[in-house]
């Protein structure tokens, strides 16, 4: 088959998100859950979100506040550490200038005067000092401090401090870190200097001439105020570093050299002074940078990310631990609104469900005065539905005793026009005490047959009436065939609906013995006995009978078999007794061609009392409950 | 129980072990650093100065406390065995070795257990020099350093080495670091015509100047040992020491200035401030992950000349050593 694309759509539609999210809501699966699911579910979403939310929000303030206070220590480490090397540089140079001004330009350099002089000035400034040394503009020697030999294969010349003091001899030029190499040491140990060099005039003698005044800084002057600032920061680390980037200080420098660490100071040199955002090799940083004067050196500060990271983490897990506990807390506070408010809807509800089942009859009142409102107007409607049930079920017995009234009165009017025409006859042909019983019969039957107005009857009662009819009958049949009555004298005191004897004697007559003639020996047998607590009339005639078909449809109200006889016929009885008693009782009709007829009534054995009477003409609902209690 | 009320205790209960597992991490922030103890002969002696500073450099970037004991020479295995049993008891979480003399030290080291260790500057000593014990090692590569030196020597002489002679001087003989120095500067001077006159391993506290001078003259003294090199550079007069011109492996600072004056010829120095750094570096990782493979390492060694002693490069170099 050919899948076209719109089938295709179809197909993944089918299982997106929204559709099945939207088949969830249309099949009604949510409404499966019950309120206090549903509300508790809701409120603890929202307090999920706005818990997390507002841990997010707190976590990012206090990242942010982490990171302002660590540039602005560092701004002000930065601050103080340029303030004091700016001191210790200035120093330098005022040396320098003292030895320059003061000194050389003073004295002769090959007097004991300046000899003494410069090394009275080494000596007051040798805890900054390493050294300092005159050279002539050939590069040679002419003094130092402290005297030293210089070593044989030296030629400063060569050297950078010498060369930018000689090319540019208006400044001061400082150089980066450098062993010391000049001057025989035998200690056996370098020294790390930074060099101030400066071209200077000199005077030998009198000959004016140019030379080069070094002076050698201890590296430690400034390696110990960077070390400390390191090391009182955690957060931080600083730098020293030349406006090209090489590195001047670093506390990391032996792992820079060795590439354990990359430092980008080449790109920190190009910043102006301020603070930076940083992005390299080794992550994200903050550089704040600074000059100092004169040199053109940066000092830079920076704060990794990583380590305000590792700061940040213990502040991270507070947060969550705090936020798990709100939570904790939140869910328990849910969990007690949830209950309070879905508890008595989810009672009322529980008790519309018993009410509905046939259970308990009281609705539940309680919670607010919404749930109070809503089990009152529940309880007023059920009230009302109750009333409305009463009056259908009194209205529906109206009706159904008006149909056992009308059912009862269809008495054949032409039994009684043959009754009255057999009396006529009777009395024309003077047989008058055939006539007087036949008015003494006809007594009988009618005033059985009103019962004033009763439709239950005893059982005594109903016999004599079928008697009372038999005597009619078998006058207006001229005795062609015979009737016997076997009744138990137990069974007289109970009740049976009237009538219900009288159309099967009408039938057994009709179909079965009526058209016998007398040598046939027709008979109808009315037997009447309590089998437990039922009681069984049989009207039994051995009369034609009938075939298995007009037997079984006898007691069916359809028009498969053609009914005869005064029209209160058998599914009238059949009717009448289900009607009164139920389903379980009836007729049961058995029958057999030629043979004869076998009918019997089914009642329950219910003793006749005025009660009961009352209670089975009303068709009380608890029929049952009635015969048992009086059983 | 109602569904709903199981519902909601199970999911207290996933709160209680997340509230547990972040205080727990809370607390744990408190945990004190580490402990990585050092064990190498002589452990205050300037040789080391290069080494030492890598290993407080990198202990201090990997947030380790470094124990480095005070020792003497450790002249056997017994010697470090007993070192290695007292900071054991010390209760610390890693060592860094240097290896005593001996081939016994491949057993002793064995009886450490599960506490991690790392060999520095060289590997235990095998009988069958070409194999390596197994043990993580970071070193320099001691073949190498007898190699170079073998080949500056070759380099310097412009008449070449026929007939000349050469005195070799190493640390203890039963060392990786002195067979493996020895080999190498032996295949480097294999066919050069040159005769190795004689040999000598430090043993001790012996008077190296004066067993040297027993041993006769040569043309060149090759000293792989620094302290070796240092006493026999001190005493050597205007750069001779017995007419030899020394080429020597040094670590120290004495072994740059004694270049320096010129009592050395050529000096070899290891990277001891690798050396150090990467050991501590492997230890954290391990210390850090149970599951974390240490690896061996060899670090790099330069060759200093006295003319280009003062170079940029040599003085990055030699910055570690301060």
């Amino acid at each position: 088959m050919k899948i076209t694309k719109k089938d295709k759509e179809k197909q993944k539609n089918k299982y997106s998100v929204r559709t099945r999210l939207k088949g969830w809501f249309h099949h009604g699966r949510f409404i499966g859950f019950d309120i206090q699911s549903i509300i508790m579910a809701v409120l603890t979403t929202l307090t999920i979100v706005t818990t997390v939310v507002m841990g997010l929000l707190l976590y990012n303030r206090f990242k942010m506040a982490i990171n302002q206070t660590a540039v602005s220590n560092a701004e002000s480490m930065v601050e103080c550490a340029v303030d004091k090397m700016d001191g210790n540089l200035a120093d330098i140079r005022q040396i320098s200038n003292a030895v320059n001004y003061n000194i050389i330009q003073e004295y002769d350099i090959s007097s004991q005067e300046f000899s003494r002089q410069f090394s009275l000035l080494y000596e007051t400034n040798a805890d900054k000092i390493h050294s300092m040394a005159l050279y002539d503009n050939s590069g040679n020697l002419v003094t130092a401090e402290p005297v030293a030999v210089q070593k044989d294969d030296v030629d400063v010349s060569d050297q950078s401090w010498y060369k930018n003091a000689s090319e540019d001899i208006e400044n001061m030029h400082y150089s980066t870190p450098h062993i010391q190499d000049l001057f025989v040491d035998g200690s056996s140990k370098y020294y790390w200097v930074i060099s101030l060099s400066r071209s200077v005039d000199i005077n030998y003698g009198d000959i004016p001439g140019n030379g080069v005044l070094l002076i050698d800084m201890k590296y430690s002057v400034i390696e110990e105020t960077l070390q400390r600032i390191n090391s009182t920061s955690s957060d931080a680390y600083y730098y020293l570093c030349n406006r090209d980037g090489d590195i001047i200080y670093h506390p990391r420098r032996s792992e820079i050299d060795r590439g354990f660490f990359v430092e980008n100071s080449s790109k920190a040199a190009g910043y102006e002074d301020g603070t930076y955002e940083l992005s390299d090799g080794n992550g994200k940083a903050n550089v704040v940078v600074s000059s100092i004067a004169y040199t053109g050196w940066k000092l830079v500060g920076v704060i990794p990310e990583s380590v305000q990271t590792t700061n940040i983490n213990q502040y991270r897990y507070y947060i969550i631990t705090i936020i798990i506990i709100l939570l904790m807390m939140l869910l328990w506070v849910n969990r007690l609104i949830t209950k309070k408010i879905s508890k008595p809807i989810l009672k009322l509800n529980e008790s519309v469900k018993s009410y509905e089942t046939g259970g308990t009859q009281e609705i539940y009142i309680g919670g607010s005065s919404e749930i109070r409102h809503l089990g009152y107007s529940v309880k007023k409607s059920y009230e009302q539905i109750e009333v409305l049930m009463q009056e259908i079920i009194r209205q529906q017995n109206e009706r159904r005793k008006s149909e056992m009234d009308a059912l009862q009165s269809q008495i054949n009017p032409h039994f009684l026009y043959n009754t009255l025409e057999s009396i006529t006859w009777m009395v024309e042909a003077g047989r008058n005490t055939d006539a007087v019983f036949m008015i003494s019969e006809l007594a009988k039957l009618l005033r059985i047959s009103l019962s004033k107005g009763r439709t239950v009857i005893k059982i005594a009662d109903e016999i004599q009436h079928s008697r009372s009819y038999m005597n009619i009958q078998k006058v207006r049949y001229k005795e062609r065939f015979e009737t016997e009555f076997i009744i138990d004298e137990e069974i007289n005191d109970y009740c049976t609906v009237k009538l219900i004897v009288q159309p099967i004697l009408e039938n057994a007559i009709y179909y079965g013995v009526g058209n016998m003639d007398e040598d046939d020996g027709g008979k109808i047998t009315v037997r009447g006995e309590k089998k437990g607590d039922d009681i069984y009339i049989t009207v039994e005639d051995n009369g034609m009978g009938m075939s298995e078909e007009v037997a079984q449809n006898i007691l069916v109200d359809n028009n498969k078999v053609h009914k005869h006889g005064s029209g209160v016929g058998v599914i009238n009885v059949h009717s009448r007794i289900k009607l009164m008693f139920g389903d379980e009782y009836g007729l049961e009709v058995y029958s057999e061609p030629d043979e004869g007829t076998r009918i019997v009534i089914h009642i329950p054995a219910i003793p006749y009392t005025e009660e009961n009477r009352e209670r089975l003409e009303n068709r009380d609902f608890e029929r049952g409950k009635v015969t048992h209690e009086e059983k | 129980m109602k569904r709903s009320k199981i519902t909601f205790l199970l999911a207290e209960l996933i709160l209680v072990v997340f509230a547990g597992i972040f205080i727990h991490q809370i607390f744990r922030e408190d945990v004190p650093e580490k402990r990585v103890a050092v064990i190498i002969q002589n452990s205050g002696d300037k040789r080391w100065d290069g080494l030492i500073n890598g290993l407080k450099q990198s202990a201090k970037v990997n947030s380790l406390h470094l124990i480095i004991c005070n020792t003497d020479d450790i002249e056997s295995a017994q010697d470090e065995k007993a070192l290695i049993d007292e900071q054991i008891e010390n209760d610390v979480d890693a060592f860094i070795i240097c290896p005593a003399p001996g081939k016994d030290t491949k057993d002793m080291l064995s009886q450490i257990g599960d506490i991690p260790f790392v060999l520095i500057t060289q590997d235990v000593y095998m009988e069958d020099s070409s194999s390596p014990s197994g043990y993580v090692t970071i070193k320099p590569d001691n073949y190498q350093i007898g190699y170079t030196l073998g080949q500056q020597l070759l380099r310097q002489d412009a008449g070449g080495l026929e007939g000349k002679s050469v005195g070799v001087v190493t640390g203890f003989a039963d060392t990786e670091e002195s067979v493996s120095q020895k080999n190498g500067l032996k295949d480097a001077l294999d066919g050069s015509g040159c005769e190795i006159r004689w040999e000598y391993s430090r043993d001790g506290e012996q008077d190296i100047c004066s067993m040297v001078n027993l041993l006769g003259k040569v043309d060149y003294m090759v000293v792989m040992d620094t302290y070796a090199l240092d006493e026999l550079g001190a005493n050597a007069v205007d750069g001779l020491y017995n007419g030899a011109v020394i080429y020597g492996m040094g670590t120290s600072v004495k072994s740059v200035a004694l270049l320096d004056a010129g009592n050395i010829a050529c000096l070899v120095v290891p990277d001891g401030y690798g050396v150090g750094y990467s050991s501590v570096k492997e230890i954290a990782e391990r210390l850090d992950s149970r599951w974390y493979t240490m690896q061996s390492h060899e670090e790099h060694i330069k060759t200093i000349y006295r003319e280009d002693l003062f170079s940029e490069d040599v003085e990055r170099f030699l910055y570690s050593y301060e």
